[in-house]
């Protein structure tokens, strides 16, 4: 079984610059592991020291956001497609 | 091709729709096709949802809703790359400020290190000037693009400061509300400040200034300091002017007389002008007396009597006197030079039975930095005290700056009255003046010397004053000594380097570097200042990014937010600057 991760941007140097990867992992949290784990260059900039998602990144499986599933605990199956997003944001201040 | 002029258009017109909410959104390219992709900003919604995860990091700001995100993220799977991410800015300039930096930066890196940033400033619902950004790998920096020179299609958008320079020259005089703010001085024309944090001003065209100008004095812990905006913010919510009596003025009179003992009874009002006038009248009402005697080169606000041979813009300008003071009045105004005690002896040996008061910048700060020369202040007690005259010291400027308890803890010498104003307003409008039981029981309802005002002894002001006053102990004025001593030194070393002659005085964290190579003790001799030259020092410095007074006879202020590293940074600029003049 394979999940496709979309990797947007921001995230793509500390992937070699590939914009999509292949996961088994089952869960969200998994995934994360195995990509910080195969990618270390992501460590940092997609969750924080005590594992927990920035609050600028958002996770969606199938589109949809894992906060409105079981966050990092949202199981993931065959074929599944995932995207890590960072926010755009700023401000006049 | 930055932006196609359909694509400007668009921008500007969801700006405007938008307003006064932050509008936001990307240009998306593959190989020739663009598309604009306009976004909702979910700042507040998120927000309110969960404060946690999505902080507010600005007033207004932008926060590019989810679900575009992941829109922007599937064109991204489908080939396209972000070539520009725009937002607005709601009554601000069109720059790139620090909470823009911060987003757009992770892990300290750019995450669209192609992509170009597009500010649009939106003013009272106005379209202004558009600008654009991008990350400089060099300067590790976002750097201001030209629309038009990186081939963006607008006509000519000149920036915003020149824009408003324009507009408030149609309907203000001089288009500035205090005239030294008009660059006479020095030439040119002014930048139109969008915000100050800590040491540093941002000007409407996103430059970023290391701020030596202080307000003119008041700002003794930067811009916008935490305590401070947080209990103006505070008193706010409670209403803004009540004209009835508050806890807080009590707290403020309290905070001032435990730290002028020379000070019994403390009258607050709302600016240093009106202390230094409401202290003459109290002088004139108490000794039945109707002569002042001033120095030259000491400005003490506007009032009509004190404008004879004023500093500051007057100084600038060359006009001792103001056209609107009666010839009468001004005739009631005796001068002498600074630090000149046997002049002032003079004075009264001709005219001591009708002199009210003397009056006197203890430490002069309006003709620049001069300090009193040993026994010049205890001459002015000493004669005063003779006479049966009120020695009045405006310390407007020196309150609370050149020691907590002001010239007269620093010199040690007592004043009848005090003058007070900046700092203890905490940058908002406040003056105060005060003195013993016996003179402050001259003024109305205990006396018969009349001042009055609706808005003295304002909430929003009182609170920010108390603020900034709880923040200052002993050791914020040894910081003060030792930041300002090093910019001394910092000053000296690169005049001396560039073969400039220059006069550093300093007095604490006030300090003026004068344009000649003579000692400078009183306006005559600061007159000796080659001002043209100042005026390209200025212009030098302020290209580097720091901003001093527009004007040869005005002090530098260090606050407590200038960290070692600014005045390292400030000494640089110096050197570089004189050596290029």
């Amino acid at each position: 079984m394979a999940v496709t991760v979309y990797i947007p941007t921001p995230f793509r140097r500390a992937t070699n610059n590939k914009d999509r990867l292949q996961s088994a992992a089952t869960t969200v949290g998994g995934l994360l592991d195995e990509l910080e784990g195969a990618y270390t260059g992501l460590r940092g900039l997609v969750r924080g020291e005590g594992g927990q998602l920035h609050h600028h990144v958002n996770v969606y499986v199938n589109n949809e956001a894992i906060e409105a599933l079981q966050g990092l605990a949202t199981p993931l199956k065959d074929g599944d497609e995932v995207a890590i997003i960072p926010a755009l944001a700023g401000g006049g201040w | 091709m930055i932006l196609s002029p359909d694509e400007l258009e668009a921008i500007r017109r969801q700006a405007i729709e938008e307003y006064p909410h932050e509008s936001c959104g990307v240009i998306v390219t593959r190989g020739a096709e663009r598309r604009l992709v306009r976004c909702k900003n979910a700042q507040n919604e998120l927000h309110a949802k969960d404060s946690v995860r999505h902080p507010r990091d600005a007033r207004t700001a932008y926060y590019i809703d989810p679900a575009d995100l992941l829109r922007i993220g599937r064109l991204e799977a489908e080939g396209f790359a972000v070539a520009v991410i725009y937002h607005s800015h709601v009554d601000a300039g069109a720059y790139f400020s620090e909470t823009d930096k911060r987003q757009a930066l992770l892990g300290g890196e750019p995450g669209y290190p192609a992509a170009t940033y597009v500010v649009t400033s939106v003013l009272g619902g106005r379209p202004e000037a558009v600008a654009a950004f991008r990350w400089s790998s060099e300067r590790r920096d976002f750097v201001p693009v030209d629309l038009e020179t990186a081939g963006g299609a607008t006509e000519a958008s000149p920036r915003d400061s020149k824009r408003l320079w324009d507009r408030a020259a149609a309907v203000m005089p001089g288009g500035v509300n205090s005239p030294v703010r008009a660059f006479r001085g020095v030439g040119g024309e002014p930048f139109f400040v969008a915000r100050g944090a800590g040491a540093r001003l941002w000007d409407v065209d996103g430059r970023e200034y290391i701020d030596f100008l202080g307000s003119w004095g008041p700002l003794i812990l930067g811009h916008a300091p935490a305590p401070v905006v947080a209990a103006i913010a505070e008193a706010a919510a409670r209403g803004t002017s009540y004209g009835a009596p508050t806890p807080l003025e009590v707290e403020m009179a309290e905070a001032l007389t435990a730290a002028y003992p020379s000070m019994e009874l403390v009258r607050l009002v709302s600016s240093g002008t009106e202390a230094a006038m409401s202290a003459i009248r109290v002088a004139r009402g108490a000794t039945g007396r109707a002569l002042l005697v001033k120095f030259d080169g000491c400005y003490h606000g506007h009032a009509d009597s004190l404008l004879v041979k004023a500093g500051s813009g007057g100084a600038t300008f060359s006009i001792p006197d103001s056209a609107g003071v009666p010839a009468p009045l001004a005739g009631l105004t005796l001068t002498a030079p600074f630090n000149d005690l046997e002049a002032v002896q003079e004075l009264f040996r001709a005219r001591g039975s009708e002199i009210a008061a003397v009056i006197v910048e203890p430490v002069a700060g309006n003709m620049g930095v001069v300090p009193p020369q040993p026994g010049f202040l205890e001459g002015l007690r000493a004669t005063t005290r003779e006479r049966g005259a009120v020695l009045i010291f405006d310390e407007v400027i020196t309150g609370f700056r050149v020691a907590y308890g002001g010239a007269q803890e620093r010199y040690g010498v007592s004043p009848d009255l005090t003058c007070l104003g900046k700092i203890i307003g905490g940058g908002l409008p406040v003056g105060a003046y005060g003195g013993s039981r016996a003179l402050m029981g001259q003024v109305a309802p205990l006396g018969p010397v009349y001042q009055a005002g609706t808005l003295s002894g304002n909430p929003l002001a009182v609170a920010a004053g108390l603020a900034t006053l709880r923040r200052l102990d002993r050791s914020s004025y040894a910081t003060l000594e030792a930041r300002s001593a090093e910019l001394e030194r910092g000053l000296r070393l690169g005049a001396s380097r560039a073969g400039v002659p220059l006069t550093v005085n300093r007095v604490g964290s006030m300090l003026t570097a004068f344009f000649c190579d003579t000692p400078v003790t009183d306006y005559a001799s600061a007159k000796r200042s080659d001002t043209k030259r100042y005026a390209r020092y200025f212009h030098a410095m302020r290209e580097r990014g720091v901003c001093l007074a527009p004007s040869q006879f005005e002090a530098a202020f260090v606050s407590l937010a200038h960290t070692e590293q600014d005045i390292a940074t400030a000494a640089r600029a110096a050197a570089e600057s004189l050596a290029s003049l």
